[in-house]
């Protein structure tokens, strides 16, 4: 008999808004929308709990934000805030599991299964992880947890009772949980798939449960009509990738863009000369070695070429990337404008 | 209002067990007030640890900047009403 698992995933509350709340009182209880690197414009990475009762939404423009909301007021990302939380949350939620997968900036999802009974229930684990992220990081960074028995039915059940939410779905109230939500509630039901099953008559979860299989194959081919008939039941994956939290480098690269376009040889030479010393200092510095070489090239339109050859030794020797980028470049015959250049190195070892 | 500063600063540490916590700090001859420490982050500038306070006084906020490396303390970030 297959044990029916218990999976968290677990979701900070507007993010990036609720970080810089935290740190700056002058923000808290104000509608705030956190940008890229302008003040003025671009568009709102994340929006707190006060301007998203304006209607403002994360990916919206910003001028669209404050006409929604005029008293919006802009705050420029620190993304080393965001980057410490999730590695420093990781850490917490490795006390509870050693199954965790991140599943972006501000998700993670772990199995508990094994370790539930440690902490007594899956609730508790919940419960324990919220205290700590409030002890850790301040009041002001909750998360909601949903618990589900796979990660496509805790994530949808994450979003109930937002923010600092807390829901559970097991087999007696999955029915329940199916009946309540939208087909876009569901992590892999966006935009353009909902229309399509809208265009073959499929409105909500009892229709997707009900239509003949056939129908759903003809639109959708057998993987995904398979996925989404299996999702309208409830059933999803419980794999977790294990990915503990480890910061080994898989490649090291920089580029560069010229100042203006060039058809010079000799100028990109020069840049991969220089980009082929940096990526060399740093493996050196890393004390790694790799095999492959890349360079990377971008013209004056935007279109983008990669050429890339393994060598026989792994090397740290920052000639030895030059001289291999120089064949690259030759052998690629590139003869057109030139905006970007850059130089990578991978299959990297200690 | 956010201002970006990127100046020196001399700071009063209280080192306690939770770590060490900002008491004051001396900007263009001025002494401010801590009043409290609302977050706390650290980030890394190639092999140079950075220990970040966001910290605020009586009215205005604060980043700053403790620098494991030589030792210096800088005022990132002013945030005013």
């Amino acid at each position: 008999m297959e044990i029916e698992r218990n999976i968290l995933h677990i979701d900070f509350d507007s993010f990036f808004a609720s970080v810089e709340q935290q740190a700056n009182p002058l923000l808290r209880g104000k509608p705030i929308g956190v940008t890229g690197n302008s003040l003025t414009k671009g568009v709102v990475c994340a929006a707190s709990i006060e301007a998203k009762r304006y209607g403002v939404k994360t990916g919206m423009p910003l001028f669209e934000a404050k006409k929604l909301c005029p008293n919006i007021i802009p705050v420029k990302g620190d993304f080393t805030k965001y980057q410490y939380i999730h590695e420093e949350s990781l850490k917490i939620f490795n006390k509870y599991t050693n199954l965790v997968e991140p599943f972006s900036i501000d998700e993670a999802f772990l199995d508990i299964t094994n370790t539930a009974k440690l902490f007594r229930s899956p609730e508790n684990i919940a419960f324990l992880i919220k205290k700590d992220v409030f002890e850790h990081f301040g009041p002001y960074i909750t998360c909601s947890i949903g618990i589900g028995p796979n990660k496509l039915m805790a994530k949808l059940v994450s979003d109930f009772n937002k923010p600092n939410g807390l829901f559970r779905v097991t087999k007696n109230n999955m029915n329940e949980v199916l009946k309540s939500v939208k087909l876009t509630d569901f992590c892999g039901i966006g935009p353009k798939i909902n229309a399509r099953l809208n265009s073959i008559g499929i409105l909500n979860v009892k229709q997707l449960q009900d239509v003949d299989m056939e129908t759903l194959y003809k639109e959708f081919g057998n993987l995904e009509s398979r996925f989404l008939r299996n999702l309208s039941f409830g059933i999803g994956d419980t794999g977790i990738k294990n990915i503990e939290y480890n910061p080994e480098v898989k490649s090291i690269g920089h580029q560069h863009t010229l100042s203006k376009n060039t058809g010079d040889i000799g100028e990109i030479k020069s840049n991969l000369y220089r980009l082929s010393d940096m990526v060399g200092r740093r493996l050196r510095k890393k004390h790694l070695m790799g095999r492959t070489i890349s360079i990377y090239l971008r013209d004056s339109d935007f279109k983008g070429l990669q050429q890339r050859i393994t060598i026989k030794e792994h090397t740290d020797n920052s000639w030895k990337i030059f001289r291999t980028t120089t064949k690259l470049l030759n052998d690629m015959k590139w003869n057109r404008n030139t905006r970007l250049v850059g130089v990578s190195i991978s299959n990297l070892v200690r | 209002m956010q201002e970006k500063v990127n100046d020196q600063i001399y700071v009063t540490i209280e080192f306690s067990k939770q770590g060490p916590k900002p008491q004051k700090f001396i900007w263009k001859n001025k002494e401010y007030d801590i009043k409290n420490i609302n977050f706390v982050h650290q980030s890394k500038e190639g092999d140079t640890l950075l220990t970040h306070f966001s910290v605020s006084g009586k009215t205005d906020s604060y980043k700053i900047t403790f620098n494991s490396k030589d030792l210096s303390w800088k005022l990132n970030e002013i945030y005013f009403t």
